[in-house]
C-alpha cells in the first residue's frame, strides 16, 4: 500500500490524467445502460415453474401481461368518434402487421424532406398524403418533439426523422401476437339457415373497414357486439345505470419478447395523442404498469439525485468548511457511479430495479471512503508541516488507505456472496456493487492523495487545523456524548441495545414479506385511478392459467370434458374472494358456433352434446393458422397442439380497497387449486401457471434470496474480521453493528407494517455494507491506539475522535441526502428515501456506541496475541495487508 | 363463394407452338383457352403439415358442367369428419354453398371471406375458386427454370376487387402453357407458394396428381394427392340437389 501512495505522490498529475481518460471511457457506457425490470432478469433458469411457465407462454402465448385499454366519449357512436377509434385500432394494427410495401415510399418523403433547409409541417403532410398510418405516426411524433411549430430546422427535421424511424423499426418486429377490439373481433351467425361470418365492422374492397354512419349502419354495429355474450365487458362494456354501451375495450397481447417497454411506449404514446382529441382512453395492464414503474424511477432519480448530491455536498462544507472537502469526496463518489454503471451498459448488462440501487450504495461507500481518508488527512495535517508534503502525506495516506481497503476488502467479498443467490437479478447486483466497492477504493486511494499533493497548502484552512477541529464543533460533542455512553455507561447501553433488539426481532416477526406493485404508485396517480376503471369495466388487468388436461389427443372436443371446464369458469367468477372478473376459454367459441348453427336462438349457447358437432364446427371454423402450428390463430391462447389440453385465462383485479399483493394471490392460487382438484374426474389433470404466480414467486425468491444471501454475507464477513483481526472475539463484535441496524431497520419495517418488498429489500445490502465499512474503520483505528499503550477507556474515546467524526460526517450526509428523497412522489423513491435514513442512523449507532459499548463490556485486546499459533501462521489475512508492520 | 376445384381448373390442354414475342396477358390467355373437362370424379388424399402436427383427411370430389355454363361441385369428407360441401358455381354472382355436419344439420354459408383457410388448409377458398383472367394484369419477367422445366415468369397484379393477393408469381410452362409454380403475395409480402407434381394426361386433359401449397417459409404445407380421377363421365343432376345432402 505504501508503494503504491508513494507511486501516486510521485506521478500524481499522470494517476489524475489516466484516471481522468479512464472516467470518460467508462462513463461513456452510460450511454448504453438500460433499464429492465422484467422478470426474466431476476428468475432463476432453472426453477422447475418457471421453466413449465415459458413452456405453456410458447405454445398458448401471454396471457397475462396484455396492454388493456378503455375508451370512452360523449358520444361514443358518434361517426367522428367511430371514426377516431378506427385510427387508434389501425395505428395499434401496424404493429401486429406492418405493411412492407410502403416501406420504401416512407422513407423516400423521409429523404427528400431531409435535404431541405427547413421543414415546414404542413408541407411534409401533404406529401405523405395518403399513407394515413404512416401520416399519423409522423404527426404525433412531430408534436412530441415540436408541439404547434409550424416549421423546423433541418437539424430539428433529423431528429424527427430519426424518432419516426425508430418506430417504424418497432412496428416491423411485428410483436403484437393478438390484438382483440370491437373493430378485429368476429363474428357469426346461423339465422335463416345462413352460415355467416362477419368482421363486426365491414370492409370495402381495398380492405378499409366501412365506419357506421346511418343509424341502421350503427344499429347493425350495436347488434353485431351484442351477439356474442362473451364479447360483454370484453370488447365493450356497459354502464349499468344507463343500460347503455360506455366504453370499448382494446387488449393487445405480445408476442414473447422480453423487453416490452419501447411497444408499451408506442402504444402509449399513441393513446395519449387521442387523449389531447378529445378521446377518453384508459390505458393499463402490466406493459403500462412496468413502463410508469421505469419511467418514474428514472423521473425521480434524475430529478432527485441532484438534490441528493447538493445535500450532501452541504454537510460536506459543513465538516470540513473547505472547498477540496467538498470537491474531493463528491469526485470520488461521481466517478465510482460512472465506472460501475458505465461498466454495465459497456458489457451490455441492464439495470433492474435492484441495481438501480448501485448509485446510491456508490454514493454511500464512495463519500465514506473519501471522508474517512479527508478526516486523516486534517487529523495529521501538522504531519505534513514537519515531514514535508510528499513525506507527510504519504505516511498519513499510506495508513488511512489500508483501513480503507481492508474494508473495501471486506465487503468486496461480502458482496461476492451474493453470487450464491439463485436469482439472475441478485447475483448481478452483488457482483457489480462487488466491483463497485473496489472501484471506489481505488478511487479514494488514488484521486484524493494526487490532489491533496497538487492542490496548495496554503489553502487549507486554519479552521480545520487540528486544535480548532476537534473542539468547536456539534460533531465533537455528540462524539464526546457517544464516549461518555460508551466508556462511563456501557452496561445501560448494551442493555438498551439489547432491549431494541428484542423490539427489533418482535418487529421481524410482524415484518410481511409481500410486493404490492399498484401500492408503489399513489393512490390519485393514473395507474391507480386506471386500475380501477379497468379492473371493473373489463374484469381485471392481468391474467394467469389454468390448464386442463384431457389426457388424450382430440380430448378437449368431449362435451363431458368441456362442461367440467364450463363449471370451474363459472366458479372462478362467482366466487368474490378470488379477485376474478373475467375468464376466457375455447369453450366460448364452441358455444357461439352452436348458437350460429341453431339460428343465433341464444337458448343454445351452450355446449353441444355431441363429439362430432364440436369436431364439424372446427372443420368449418377455417381461421388463419399465420404461424402454421396446427392450431387457428384464434384457438392458440386456449388449446394445445394436439386438442389434448385447454387452457382457461382468468383476469385477476384489485381489491375496491387496496391493491392484490402477493400475499393475497397466493391465497386465491391455492383456493383455485383445491377446487380444481376437488372437481374435476381423476382422468384429467390440471396444472396452475401465469405471470401472477410467476410473480409471487418471483418476489419470494427476490426478497428470501436477498435475506439469505445476507445472512451468508455476514457470516462471511465475521470470519474476514476473525482472519484479519486475528481474534475470534472481533468476528462475533463486529457483526455486532450490521445485525442490529438490519434488525432494527427490519423491526421498523414490521412495526409500522411496511412490507418487505423487491424495493425494501436492497435495503439491507446497503445497511450491510455500510457497517462493513464503519465497523472496519472503528475497528483498525481502535487496534492502532490500543497497539500505542492506551487502556481500553481512552482507546475508545481516541477511536471516536478519529473514526468516529468520519463515520459521523458520512451519516449526517447520507441522512440528509437520502432524506431529499422523502419529497417524490413515488412510493417506492420515497420508501428508500426514508429507509435508508433509518438504517444510515440505525448503523452509525450500532458502530458508534454499541460496538464501543460491547468492546468496553468483553474488553477485547485486538492485539495478534494469538500470531504464533498454528492457526494464525498459516491463515493471517493480516500478514497478507501488511497489518503486522503496524506493530 | 366461387368453388371451382382448383386443380380442375389448372388442368390445360397441351398446345404446342412457338412462344417467342408473346406478352404476359397473351401468355395467360393461352393458359385460360385450354380444354376444361365437363365433369369430374375424384377421390383426394389431403395432407396437412403443420409443426409437428399432421392432419390427414380424406375426400371426394364430384363436380359437373351445366348447360348454362355453371358448375355444381360436391365434396364429401370421409376422414376425419363427414362434412359435406355442395357449391353452385355461378357467372356473375357469387357462388352458393351449403354445408350439412356430420349430424345432418344444414346450413347455406354466406360468407365471402375468400381469405379464409379451407378446412384448416393452407389452401384458401379463393385457392379453391376459378380464376378470372381479367382480375389481374399480367407482365412477362424473365425465364426461369422451375421443377427441371423452362417457364415463363409472369407476375400478375390484382385490378381493383377483393382479392386476397396483391400479387402472383406465375412460372408457366414453356412447352405446354402449364403452371407448374405460383408465388403469392399479400399485403406486399411474399405469403406462400404452390408446385405442381406429378403431371399427367388424364383423358387428354394434363392433371397434376400431387399439389403442394406451402407457406412462404416452407416449414408448413398442405399436399393434396390425387387417389383418383376420371374426367367427362356421367353424373346424375339430382347428385348436387341441396336434397341430396340430408
Amino acid at each position: 500500500m505504501e508503494k503504491y501512495i508513494k507511486f501516486v505522490l510521485k506521478y500524481p498529475k499522470f494517476i489524475l490524467l489516466f484516471f481522468f481518460i479512464l472516467t470518460v471511457f467508462m462513463g461513456s457506457g452510460l450511454l448504453k445502460l438500460k433499464m429492465d425490470n422484467s422478470i426474466e432478469a431476476f428468475m432463476p433458469q432453472e426453477d422447475s415453474e418457471y421453466l413449465y411457465y415459458n413452456k405453456v407462454r410458447e405454445q398458448f402465448g401471454d396471457n397475462g401481461r396484455f396492454y388493456i385499454m378503455s375508451v370512452s366519449g360523449e358520444n361514443l357512436f358518434d361517426y367522428k368518434m367511430l371514426t377516431l377509434f378506427d385510427n387508434i385500432v389501425s395505428d395499434i394494427e401496424a404493429y401486429e402487421s406492418y405493411d412492407f410495401e410502403k416501406d420504401g415510399a416512407r422513407r423516400d418523403i423521409l429523404n427528400e424532406f431531409l435535404l431541405m433547409d427547413q421543414v415546414a409541417y404542413n408541407d411534409l403532410i401533404t406529401t405523405i398524403g395518403g399513407d394515413k398510418c404512416f401520416l399519423r405516426l409522423v404527426e404525433r411524433k412531430y408534436h412530441g418533439l415540436f408541439g404547434e411549430k409550424e416549421i423546423i430546422s433541418k437539424r430539428a427535421f433529423r431528429k424527427l426523422k430519426k424518432s419516426v424511424l425508430k418506430s417504424l423499426a418497432l412496428m416491423k418486429n411485428e410483436v403484437v401476437a393478438d390484438f382483440i377490439s370491437p373493430y378485429t373481433a368476429k363474428g357469426i351467425t346461423g339465422e335463416n339457415d345462413m352460415l355467416e361470418s362477419y368482421d363486426l365492422i365491414g370492409k370495402d374492397d381495398s380492405g378499409k373497414r366501412v365506419i357506421p354512419r346511418t343509424k341502421d349502419e350503427i344499429m347493425l354495429f350495436k347488434q353485431r357486439l351484442f351477439s356474442n355474450p362473451a364479447f360483454a365487458d370484453g370488447i365493450y362494456h356497459i354502464n349499468a345505470e344507463t343500460n347503455k354501451i360506455e366504453s370499448f375495450g382494446l387488449v393487445v397481447k405480445f408476442n414473447n419478447v422480453i423487453d416490452r417497454d419501447p411497444y408499451a411506449r408506442e402504444i402509449k404514446e399513441i393513446a395519449d395523442l387521442y387523449l389531447s382529441k378529445g378521446v377518453n382512453i384508459i390505458s393499463h395492464g402490466a406493459p403500462v404498469v412496468n413502463l410508469c414503474f421505469n419511467l418514474y424511477m428514472m423521473r425521480d432519480m434524475t430529478v432527485f439525485l441532484p438534490f441528493v448530491m447538493l445535500a450532501v455536498i452541504i454537510v460536506f462544507y459543513f465538516n470540513f468548511r473547505t472547498i477540496r472537502g467538498v470537491i474531493l469526496p463528491l469526485l470520488c463518489l461521481i466517478c465510482a457511479d460512472l465506472w460501475v454503471l458505465g461498466l454495465m451498459g459497456h458489457l451490455g448488462y441492464k439495470l433492474t430495479s435492484l441495481g438501480i440501487a448501485i448509485p446510491t450504495l456508490m454514493m454511500a461507500i464512495g463519500s465514506s471512503y473519501a471522508i474517512h481518508i479527508l478526516n486523516q488527512y486534517y487529523i495529521d495535517y501538522n504531519l505534513l508541516l514537519t515531514s514535508g508534503r510528499r513525506k507527510g502525506l504519504a505516511s498519513v495516506m499510506s495508513h488511512v488507505s489500508l483501513t480503507v481497503l481492508l474494508a473495501g476488502f471486506t465487503t468486496f467479498v461480502g458482496f461476492m456472496t451474493l453470487m450464491s443467490s439463485a436469482i439472475i437479478g441478485t447475483r448481478e447486483w452483488g457482483v457489480f456493487s462487488a466491483i463497485g466497492v473496489l472501484f471506489t477504493v481505488i478511487i479514494s486511494i488514488s484521486i484524493i492523495p494526487a490532489m491533496l499533493y497538487l492542490l496548495p497548502q496554503k489553502s487549507i484552512s486554519e479552521k480545520v487545523s487540528k486544535t480548532d477541529y476537534t473542539k468547536v464543533r456539534f460533531v465533537d460533542k455528540l462524539i464526546s456524548f457517544f464516549s461518555r455512553l460508551s466508556v462511563d455507561h456501557y452496561k445501560m447501553v448494551v442493555f438498551i441495545a439489547v432491549c431494541v433488539l428484542i423490539f427489533s426481532i418482535v418487529g421481524l416477526f410482524k415484518l410481511r414479506v409481500e410486493t404490492q406493485f399498484l401500492k408503489y404508485f399513489q393512490e390519485d396517480d393514473p395507474i391507480r385511478v386506471n386500475a380501477k376503471v379497468i379492473d371493473s369495466n373489463f374484469g381485471g388487468h392481468w391474467g394467469f392459467n389454468i390448464l386442463i388436461d384431457s389426457g388424450e389427443i382430440d380430448g378437449i372436443k368431449q362435451p363431458e370434458f368441456l362442461e367440467h371446464v364450463e363449471k370451474i369458469r363459472l366458479w372462478l367468477v362467482n366466487t368474490k374472494d378470488l379477485h376474478i372478473g373475467r375468464t376466457d376459454g375455447f369453450s366460448d367459441f364452441i358455444k357461439t358456433m352452436n348458437m350460429a348453427m341453431n339460428n343465433d336462438d341464444p337458448a343454445f349457447y351452450k355446449i353441444p352434446d355431441s363429439f362430432y358437432d364440436i369436431n364439424d364446427y372446427l372443420e368449418i371454423f377455417s381461421g388463419d393458422d399465420n404461424n402454421s402450428d396446427g392450431r387457428i390463430d384464434d384457438f392458440e391462447s386456449f388449446v394445445d397442439y394436439d386438442f389434448k389440453v385447454t387452457n382457461i385465462i382468468a383476469r385477476l383485479h384489485d381489491n375496491i380497497e387496496s391493491s392484490v399483493g402477493t400475499g393475497e394471490i397466493k391465497r386465491v392460487l391455492s383456493k383455485v387449486d383445491q377446487y380444481v382438484k376437488n372437481i374435476l374426474p381423476e382422468k384429467y389433470s390440471y396444472k396452475i401457471t401465469g405471470y401472477p404466480q410467476i410473480y409471487v414467486k418471483f418476489s419470494d425468491y427476490l426478497v428470501q434470496g436477498q435475506i439469505q444471501s445476507l445472512l451468508l454475507c455476514l457470516v462471511v464477513v465475521g470470519i474476514i474480521m476473525i482472519l484479519l483481526f486475528e481474534n475470534f472475539k472481533v468476528g462475533c463484535l463486529a457483526l455486532i453493528p450490521m445485525s442490529v441496524s438490519v434488525c432494527f431497520t427490519l423491526g421498523v419495517m414490521g412495526w409500522v407494517d411496511i412490507p418487505l418488498d423487491i424495493v425494501t429489500s436492497v435495503i439491507a445490502s446497503v445497511t450491510i455494507g455500510i457497517g462493513v465499512d464503519d465497523t472496519i474503520h472503528f475497528l483498525n483505528t481502535f487496534r492502532h491506539y490500543r497497539g500505542r499503550g492506551n487502556n481500553i477507556s481512552d482507546t475508545i474515546v481516541k477511536t471516536l475522535q478519529v473514526s468516529g467524526r468520519a463515520i459521523l460526517y458520512t451519516s449526517f450526509s447520507l441522512v440528509l441526502g437520502f432524506s431529499v428523497l422523502c419529497l417524490s412522489t413515488f412510493t417506492p423513491v420515497i420508501m428508500f428515501g426514508v429507509l435508508m435514513s433509518i438504517s444510515m442512523v440505525a448503523t452509525t449507532l450500532g458502530a458508534l456506541v454499541v460496538l464501543p459499548a460491547c468492546i468496553k463490556s468483553v474488553g477485547i485486546e485486538l492485539k495478534p496475541a494469538k500470531a504464533d499459533s498454528f492457526i494464525w501462521r498459516y491463515i493471517s489475512l493480516a500478514k497478507a495487508f501488511g497489518f503486522k508492520e503496524e506493530y | 363463394m366461387k368453388l371451382k376445384f382448383f386443380m380442375i381448373s389448372m388442368v390445360v390442354l397441351f398446345i404446342s407452338q412457338t412462344c417467342f414475342g408473346l406478352t404476359g396477358r397473351e401468355i395467360m390467355e393461352k393458359n385460360d383457352a385450354l380444354k376444361k373437362p365437363d365433369s369430374a370424379k375424384s377421390v383426394v388424399y389431403m395432407t396437412i403439415n403443420k409443426g409437428k402436427r399432421i392432419m390427414k383427411k380424406e375426400f371426394g370430389l364430384t363436380m359437373k358442367k351445366f348447360k348454362n355454363g355453371e358448375d355444381k361441385a360436391l365434396i364429401a369428407f370421409n376422414k376425419p369428419t363427414k362434412i359435406k360441401l355442395l357449391t353452385h358455381a355461378h357467372k356473375n354472382r357469387d357462388d352458393d354453398q351449403w354445408l350439412r355436419l356430420s349430424s345432418g344439420k344444414l346450413k347455406r354459408i354466406a360468407s365471402s371471406d375468400k381469405g379464409k383457410a379451407f378446412v384448416n388448409s393452407h389452401f384458401y377458398y379463393e385457392d379453391m375458386s376459378s380464376r378470372d383472367i381479367d382480375d389481374y394484369e399480367y407482365t412477362l419477367v424473365s425465364s426461369e427454370n422451375i421443377l427441371g422445366a423452362d417457364c415463363f415468369k409472369i407476375d400478375a397484379f390484382k385490378k381493383k376487387g377483393k382479392k386476397v393477393y396483391d400479387k402472383l408469381s406465375l412460372f408457366v410452362r414453356k412447352t405446354d402453357f402449364f403452371i407448374l409454380k405460383i408465388d403469392f403475395y399479400k399485403k406486399g409480402r411474399f405469403h406462400k407458394y404452390l408446385e405442381n407434381y406429378d403431371i399427367k394426361a388424364v383423358k387428354g386433359i394434363l392433371t397434376p396428381f400431387k399439389i403442394v401449397m406451402y407457406t412462404a417459409d416452407g416449414k408448413a404445407s398442405t399436399h393434396l394427392n390425387i387417389k383418383s380421377i376420371n374426367y367427362n363421365i356421367k353424373i346424375k343432376k339430382s347428385k348436387f340437389n341441396k336434397e341430396a345432402l340430408r
